[in-house]
Formats: structure tokens, C-alpha cells, sequence
């Protein structure tokens, strides 16, 4: 565009404001993830321009933007000490936003200043993906599309309301092309990888567990996962969520491992599958969570020797997988001895009381497993405490349990199970994961928080494999089948690490506000968060199988409705012309290929008598069509009948007209 | 249906609407291909949805800006004479829809017309039609020589609301400006023959004998306007002289032989108007038409129009 004066390009003083509530609204949501000199650098840069803009300062000098450019420059390379991170790259585009805004006031300077401002607005959802973020985010385009419009507008209006009104009718029929895109736009994997920030280290199940580790846990109600049932979850007592197998003891400590060249052991389903969704949060480990037992691996996982899950990579963002699970079953079919060595190996010299008392007991019960097992729990039962918070045990832990304090929590007591079984020689093994889990009746889902992790064990019986026994049953029956929340509430170290909000909010009608609350959340993550991975069963539940044809159909069909729509409000909205009109139209388009053009502001009757004294041939043809329409304007008579007589006139005009 | 039907075909209408992305919508795309790849690298759906409302505003902003043109036109274009080498001046009147229903707002309509005529200043104008839905326009072309000048077509282009995208029209005007040629002075007019003629006139002017105060009128130099009437309050007035009046002055095509048609034309041109400055009777003869002595805006029209049409073609 050429410019008529330096001033066109010049933008006006509320497009300068709206610049300003532009960044100030974009920059908002990013201020906990900034340093905080570049707030300051943002709220001083405001500053100045509001100061610019009341003419009170001018324009900065070169030298001084030079200056302030190296500056920045300087600081930010301290900052982040050239660590190209995310955080990184948002305070750079922030820093030059807020620059940029000392200097606007012409077209160009702003629009920069407004792309680099949607750029910075899609970054936010790096950081933060909550719904309220979102509806905020979806308000700060509509003024950054406001700020577009005022910088386009005449630079001489001032009139702070119109660009946004204009917005609002612009950015709503874009809403439709949002919905449908996202809908049906293929999800193909990240082009190279990124690194999201490897912040501060998360709670949740180690890969070892030592006396102490799980009741540490219970200090937390940070969401672990949520499984989505398609109707009735298992019963509290068959809610076991396996995430580790633990087999090799080193007389304090288990850790995970299998006997070498195993394959997965067998599956052999006894009762119904229960089919689930899984929605995992962040955990930084590679573990996944099934419900006791999976029939096989969602896709970018596998399945361990011991049946366990592991994803192919750690699980850095929430992620969900569709499992199938039998609650009945028989882990196993026969054990060689390598096997049979490996799970019920342990040091000999270590938890010598314990190992002592075990073989008693086992000839006491005539060499029968089972017996042996009630026999323990029976001792559990007798004397034992079940405590958030034991007291510490020294180097022989299982021993100093079962003999001096007599109080633990599951992993106590699941370390005692095993390390018994194990010193009369039968395989058993010990497995982490959670254990119960939140019922959200309204979205058919449960929730498992950290304070419901959970150890128990996994014995060999011959002829039924390997099978679960929880010996906290035998000290804490309630435990299993109450939520973990209920039952350990009022105990001095639960939820101890975590705000004081969620330990009042867990009862009445605040009980029932946090599960609507978190039911919505959860409905969010699943359907919009996480998109990505339903969008292959959504579209397949919508649209059957999808085939190019369809998918076509289904990107244009709503797309062109709405433009359709759009188009008929702002294009369409004319009068339809009239038969008349249509002829006259036609009439003038002849006389002009005669050379008898009428001039714009020229009646038809005076048209005529112009035509009369050059072409009188033509104007007898037009005559008596003036003279209708004449009639037609001036008759306070019905015009129909007139119009029906004008149409025929002009009919006849238009066939004598070459 | 009356006055509506009417004035729309009265309109010219407007022909095709081309409608382009400007550099800034180029801008935009390449804008929304990197969100597009931040969202696919980050598998970040939120990200997405905002790339993808980002397109749906693209799409819409098409149809903003085709409709912010739509049912613009120019009507009432007249043209305002000019002498060659100076600019012929247009008035258009730019009109929104005349929609019955509402006032459709149009903003940031830029007139210009088509070709390198816009380098030259006044030559583009950006109008908005909010406030009123006609608003008058001054474009002009330059001019060479004296005739008819047919202007060029106008161009109404607009980038409103977003900047994205440029739509543009273009519209002839119905009506043509009229060049005189330009004059050239000339010290002494020659003698002429004819009734009353009276060789060797002087330039001096002829404002000796005043005879009487007349309404000022449109047309009536300046120069004459009696200051000390209207400064007494009684209107404006025109001083009269009645110095040589008696004498017809008449301007011959033929008084310079040596003379090529423009210049004689031109001189002509020039003792026109410096004769209806001072206010005088003269009369015009070119070959094969005269105009009798007489004076006023309508005769000094008439007899520049003929200077500027003499030996070219012209019905209208």
C-alpha cells in the first residue's frame, strides 16, 4: 500500500492502549514462570509507554533501546546460563514483547508486537493446561484480536469499545473451525523430541521398597492415576493395582528382578475380564498400573516376565492407556528351579529370629503352606499395631518388626510374609502398587492418590501359581475394604505433607464440591488434554470406519456451514433483487452497448428526454416505460398491476433493442 | 420498494471483488505453521485448539474483509475543468449499502486509481463510511493537453478488520473533466478586426469610472468586491466600472498568423480570463463560430469550452 502520509501508518492512541492490555494479559498467566527481573523490566517498560502516551516523555532515544537491548541481552544469558529451555525461550519472546512496547506507534511495530503475543499465548499451554487457564487464554486472543483490529482501524478513532465489539463477532464463527479441526486434525507423534522441565523430583512408588517407604507416601493425596470403568469398579477388596514385583532381598531392602531367560508368565483368565481406561499422571518412572491381573500391554508398553507393565519411555506427561484385566486367574503354570531358587533365596545370616520362627511354625503345621500362612496372620492379628508412622528398624528390620515394636504398616508386614515364606523355602515375592482407590460415581471412575499405595505379597502354591495374599488384612481388615482416606483420617501422618484445604475438604458437602470439581478436571484431561489418545476410538465411535471420504466430509461439512452461514450475514444480507429490477438492469446494460449510458443521478424520464434528441428511435421504445414507472412511483393505486404492465413493456422494449 | 429500487440501479455497480492475503496474512501463516509444529512437538491439545481457532479467524477474516468491500460504490462523480499541466480534479462520493435494515459499517476504504497515478499525492484516500454512509472524495489527474480527459478506473481496496487479507475492486467513472488549454501571456493583445474593434488596447485595467454597485454573484471577480459596503454591513457587493464598456473587445483565433493553434489558443485562453477578471465584455471568434461580446461566468464557461474542444471531435 502506498502510503498518502507518513501518518497512515501511524496507529491510534487506543490502539496503543489496547497493545498495552494485549501484553499485560498475555504476559499475566507466565508471571510465576518468569524471572523476576523481567517483571520488573515489563511493568517499568509499561510504564514508560503509558507515560509516552500521555505525552508526558518521549519517544527513547536510540542509544537508550541500544543500551537496554544488550542489557537484556546480557541478562538473560545469566538467567538461564545458555540453557536453551522452555522457560528460556518464554522469557526472551517476553522480554522483546515489553521492549517492543516502548517503541509502538506505527502499524508494523504492532503487528510484530501482536504475532509474537499469539506465539507467547500458545506457550502459556507449555506451562499450564488447567481449565480456568484455558477460558482465560480464550479471552486474552479476543483482546489480542482486538488490538489487532484497533491497529488497522483509522488512526483518528478513539473509541476504546469498537475493535473489541468487532472481535467478538469475529472470533466466535471461529469457534466452530476450532471445535472441528481439533476433532478430526490426525495427531502424528512429535517431529523431534523436546524436553518438558525436569523439575523438582515427584512422590510416588520407588523402585525398591525398605520398612518405611510406602507409609511415607500416605503424607500425600497427589493424584497417582484414575481408571474409568465402563460400569461397576471390582469391589474395594479386589482393587489391587500392581505396578512392581519385587524378588530379589538383600535382608532389608527388596528390588525388582526375575530369574534369567524367563519368559512372561502364563495367564489363565478363571472368571470375567473387566475392561478399563487408565489416565496416569506424570511420574517420571517407567511403571504402569494395572488392576490385578493384565491379559496383555496397551500399545508403547510391555509386559515384564512377572506381568507387570512397562512403558517404553518414563512417563513424563499424563498419559492414558485402555487395559483388560482377570480378576480371576492363574499366574503361572510350573516353576523350574532356577525359578524356584531365585523367589525364595535370601541371605542366610540375615533376620535370624525370624527365620527360626518360621521353621517352627512350618513343622508345627505339617509342612502345609496355607496353614503356615494363617498361622502368621493369626500372629499379625494376636499383638500387632497397624501405624502411618513405625518406629525405624535397624540392619536385621524384620526381626526388630516382629519381635521388639510389633507395629508397621503394609510393608512391614508384607516383608515379614515374604521373608518367612522364604526361609522355609516357598517362592513368594513381594508386589507395590495401590491398593483401593475413590469412586466417582458421576463419571465412573476411581481415583488413586499416593496415600493409597500398598504392598502385599505373592505366594507359589503348587496347582494354583502364584497368588495374592495381603497380609495387612490379617492386622487392618478395614484398610481394604474402606477408602484409604477413610480409614486413616485423624491419624497423625496422614496427609501430613499436604495443605491443610485437602485434609479439611474430605467430608460433607465439601467432599461432594471436591468430586464435582475433580470429576470435571478429570473429564478435561481425558477428553481435551488427552485428546491425542482417544482420537482414534472417538472418531471410529462417530463415524465408523474412517476412510478418506469421510474424513473429508467431516472437515468440510460444519466448515461450510458456518462460512455458509457467516457468508449470508454479511454478504447476503441485500434485498434479492426484483423481476423489475432484473429487467431494468438488462434494458440499461443494451442502451449502453448503443453508447446511451444515463449517468448515475439521472431519472428515467429525464434519461429519456437526453436520448430524445440524438437516438428519438430509442426513446419512443422508452417512452412509455418512463411513463409506468412514473405511475408506478406516484399511484398511491396497487402498483401490482402496473408492475405486472411495466415488466411487459420492458419485455417488448428489450426484444426491439439489438 | 420506490426510492430504493431505484437508487440501486442507479449505482454502478461494482464489478468483481478480488480478495488476496497481504504480506502480514502471509505473516499470519507462517505464524500458525509454527504453532502448529510447537503443538505437534509438545503433543499439547490446548496448543492445537488455539492454532486451530487461529485458522478459523483466518477463514473468517476472509469473509470480514470481502464484506467490509461489499457494497461499496461510488456514486455522483463530477469533474471540476482544469488548464493543461494543471490536475483535473474528480469529486466521487463513496457510498456504503443502503441496506434497509441496518447501516452496514465500512472502514478503511482507499481510493486511488488504478495505475502509477497513485505515486502522485491526492491521489489516494482512505475514508471511512461509520459515521455517514456517503462520503465525498477529491482524486485528480495530472493533464498534458486540453480536451476531454477520460480518468482512469478507480480502485477501492481495503485490508479492515485483521490486515490479513486485501480486497479490491475496481470502478470506471461515468464522467469525463475538461482541459482548457493553458494560458499563455501574451503583452499586447493584437488589433482585431471587427465591429467596434479597437486596436492596441493595454493591458492596464479598465477600473477608472465607477458607475454603480451591484450583488455580488458567483462568477464576479474578487478584485471588485466594494469591502467598505460590506464592512457597513449591507452585503456583499461588486463595484462596476463603466470605463471602455462601450467598447467590444473581441478575441480572434486569427490575430496571431505566426502562431501554431495551441498557442493561439492558449492565447486566447489567457485574454479570457483576464478579461473576465476585470470584469469585461469581450467576444470570442474562432473559424467557423463566434460568441458576441458579453460578459459573466456562463459566457467566459462557454467560451472556454470551445478553446478547449476547438478542432476536436466531440458529441457530447
Amino acid at each position: 500500500m502506498k502510503a498518502q502520509s507518513p501518518a497512515v501508518d501511524n496507529i491510534s492512541r487506543a490502539a496503543v492502549l489496547w497493545q498495552l492490555i494485549a501484553c499485560i494479559a498475555v504476559v499475566l498467566p507466565l508471571v510465576s514462570w518468569l524471572p523476576a527481573w523481567v517483571l520488573v523490566l515489563g511493568v517499568a517498560c509499561i510504564g514508560a509507554r503509558l507515560m509516552i502516551h500521555s505525552g508526558r516523555w518521549s519517544f527513547p532515544h536510540w542509544s537508550i533501546r541500544l543500551l537496554l537491548i544488550l542489557a537484556v541481552g546480557v541478562g538473560l544469558l545469566m538467567t538461564f546460563n545458555r540453557d536453551a529451555s522452555l522457560n528460556a525461550m518464554v522469557a526472551l519472546l517476553t522480554v522483546g514483547l515489553v521492549l517492543k512496547l516502548l517503541e509502538i506507534y506505527r502499524r508494523r511495530d504492532a503487528l510484530v508486537l501482536l504475532y509474537v503475543a499469539l506465539f507467547l499465548a500458545t506457550s502459556v499451554f507449555l506451562f499450564e493446561q488447567g481449565i480456568l487457564v484455558a477460558v482465560y487464554m480464550f479471552f486474552v486472543v479476543v483482546l489480542i484480536v482486538s488490538a489487532l483490529i484497533s491497529v488497522w482501524q483509522d488512526p483518528l478513532r478513539e473509541e476504546m469499545w469498537r475493535p473489541f465489539k468487532l472481535a467478538w463477532r469475529m472470533t466466535l464463527p471461529a469457534v466452530p473451525f476450532m471445535l472441528v479441526l481439533f476433532f478430526v486434525f490426525p495427531r502424528i507423534g512429535p517431529l523431534w523430541s523436546v524436553e518438558l522441565d525436569q523439575s523438582s523430583a515427584r512422590t510416588g512408588l520407588s523402585e525398591s521398597m525398605s520398612p518405611g517407604d510406602i507409609s511415607r507416601l500416605t503424607r500425600s493425596d497427589e493424584l497417582a492415576f484414575r481408571a474409568v470403568f465402563n460400569d461397576q469398579p471390582p469391589a474395594p477388596s479386589e482393587r489391587y493395582w500392581r505396578a512392581l514385583v519385587l524378588s530379589a532381598f538383600d535382608g532389608r531392602e527388596w528390588r525388582p528382578g526375575s530369574p534369567p531367560n524367563t519368559e512372561v508368565e502364563s495367564l489363565q483368565a478363571l472368571g470375567g475380564l473387566i475392561e478399563y481406561e487408565v489416565v496416569q499422571e506424570r511420574s517420571d518412572q517407567r511403571w504402569l498400573f494395572a488392576l490385578d491381573l493384565p491379559t496383555e500391554a496397551p500399545s508403547r508398553a510391555n509386559l515384564t516376565p512377572t506381568r507387570t507393565l512397562l512403558a517404553s519411555a518414563e512417563v513424563s506427561q499424563r498419559i492414558q492407556y485402555t487395559l483388560t484385566s482377570a480378576m480371576h486367574y492363574q499366574l503361572g503354570g510350573a516353576l523350574s528351579d532356577a525359578e524356584r531358587e531365585f523367589f525364595s533365596q535370601m541371605p542366610s545370616q540375615s533376620n535370624p529370629r525370624s527365620q527360626a520362627m518360621a521353621r517352627e511354625w512350618f513343622d508345627e503345621v505339617n509342612q502345609d503352606v496355607e496353614q503356615l500362612i494363617q498361622r502368621i496372620f493369626r500372629h499379625f492379628n494376636e499383638t500387632f499395631v497397624y501405624t502411618l508412622e513405625p518406629q525405624s528398624l535397624g540392619r536385621h528390620s524384620m526381626d526388630e518388626f516382629l519381635f521388639d515394636t510389633q507395629q508397621g504398616f503394609c510393608e512391614h508386614y508384607a516383608s515379614a510374609t515374604a521373608v518367612m515364606l522364604r526361609s522355609v523355602g516357598v517362592p513368594a515375592r513381594i508386589v507395590t502398587g495401590y491398593q483401593g482407590g475413590e469412586w466417582n460415581a458421576s463419571q465412573n471412575y476411581l481415583t488413586l492418590r499416593q496415600y493409597d499405595a500398598h504392598a502385599w505379597v505373592e505366594v507359589w502354591l503348587e496347582g494354583q501359581g502364584w497368588v495374592r495374599i495381603d497380609p495387612t488384612t490379617a492386622v487392618a481388615p478395614e484398610r481394604i475394604e474402606m477408602s484409604a482416606d477413610q480409614f486413616f483420617s485423624g491419624q497423625d501422618g496422614f496427609l501430613a505433607d499436604s495443605p491443610l484445604t485437602s485434609r479439611i475438604s474430605r467430608q460433607g458437602w465439601l467432599l461432594q464440591a471436591r468430586m464435582h470439581y475433580d470429576s470435571i478436571n478429570f473429564a478435561w484431561q481425558r477428553w481435551v488434554l488427552n485428546y491425542h489418545h482417544q482420537q482414534q476410538d472417538v472418531l471410529q465411535d462417530w463415524l465408523g470406519e474412517l476412510t478418506a471420504w469421510k474424513m473429508i466430509l467431516v472437515l468440510l461439512l460444519p466448515t461450510g456451514l458456518v462460512l455458509g452461514l457467516l457468508y449470508w450475514r454479511l454478504v447476503r444480507q441485500q434485498k434479492p433483487i426484483s423481476p423489475i429490477e432484473k429487467r431494468l438492469k438488462k434494458l440499461f446494460e443494451k442502451l449502453a452497448r448503443q453508447g446511451l449510458y444515463r449517468q448515475p443521478d439521472e431519472t428515467l424520464t429525464r434519461f429519456n428526454r437526453r436520448i430524445a434528441t440524438t437516438h428519438p428511435e430509442y426513446a419512443e421504445i422508452l417512452a412509455p416505460i418512463a411513463q409506468l414507472y412514473e405511475n408506478m412511483r406516484y399511484s398511491s393505486l396497487d402498483s401490482e398491476h402496473y408492475r405486472e404492465d411495466f415488466c411487459r413493456e420492458i419485455d417488448k422494449a428489450l426484444t426491439k433493442i439489438p | 420498494m420506490t426510492l430504493s429500487l431505484f437508487d440501486r440501479l442507479t449505482q454502478q455497480r461494482l464489478g468483481k471483488i478480488y480478495i488476496f492475503p497481504t504480506k502480514a496474512g502471509w505473516g499470519f501463516i507462517l505464524l500458525l505453521l509454527l504453532l502448529l509444529v510447537l503443538s505437534i512437538n509438545f503433543e499439547n491439545n490446548l496448543a492445537f485448539a488455539l492454532t486451530f481457532f487461529l485458522v478459523g479467524l483466518f477463514v473468517v477474516a476472509i469473509l470480514y474483509t470481502y464484506s467490509n468491500l461489499l457494497g461499496v460504490h461510488l456514486v455522483r462523480a463530477t469533474s471540476q475543468a482544469c488548464f493543461a499541466g494543471e490536475q483535473a480534479g474528480f469529486s466521487l462520493m463513496v457510498s456504503g449499502t443502503a441496506s434497509d435494515r441496518r447501516e452496514k459499517e465500512h472502514q478503511q476504504l482507499q481510493v486511488s486509481w488504478v495505475g502509477d497515478l497513485t505515486s502522485v499525492s491526492m491521489n489516494s484516500v482512505v475514508v471511512d463510511l461509520v459515521e455517514s454512509s456517503q462520503v465525498p472524495v477529491e482524486l485528480s489527474v495530472p493533464t498534458k493537453h486540453r480536451g476531454w480527459v477520460e480518468p482512469p478506473k478507480v480502485k477501492i481496496q481495503t485490508v479492515f478488520p485483521l490486515g490479513l487479507f486485501r480486497s479490491w475492486c475496481y470502478q470506471q467513472l461515468s464522467c469525463k473533466a475538461l482541459v482548457y488549454p493553458a494560458p499563455v501571456a501574451s503583452q499586447h493583445l493584437p488589433a482585431t478586426a471587427g465591429s467596434g474593434g479597437q486596436g492596441g488596447l493595454t493591458t492596464q485595467s479598465g477600473s477608472d469610472d465607477f458607475s454603480e454597485l451591484k450583488r455580488f454573484e458567483a462568477g464576479m471577480s474578487p478584485q471588485h468586491i466594494a469591502w467598505k459596503v460590506y464592512a457597513r454591513g449591507q452585503g456583499l457587493h461588486a463595484k462596476r466600472f463603466a470605463s471602455r464598456q462601450d467598447m467590444d473587445i473581441w478575441l480572434d483565433y486569427d490575430a496571431w498568423p505566426d502562431a501554431s493553434q495551441e498557442m493561439r489558443l492558449s492565447r486566447l485562453c489567457y485574454w479570457v480570463l483576464k478579461f473576465h477578471r476585470e470584469d469585461r465584455c469581450y467576444g470570442v471568434r474562432l473559424p467557423g463560430r463566434e460568441w458576441p461580446p458579453a460578459r459573466g461566468e456562463h459566457h467566459r464557461l462557454q467560451v472556454l469550452q470551445a478553446l478547449a474542444l476547438f478542432g476536436k471531435e466531440s458529441s457530447e
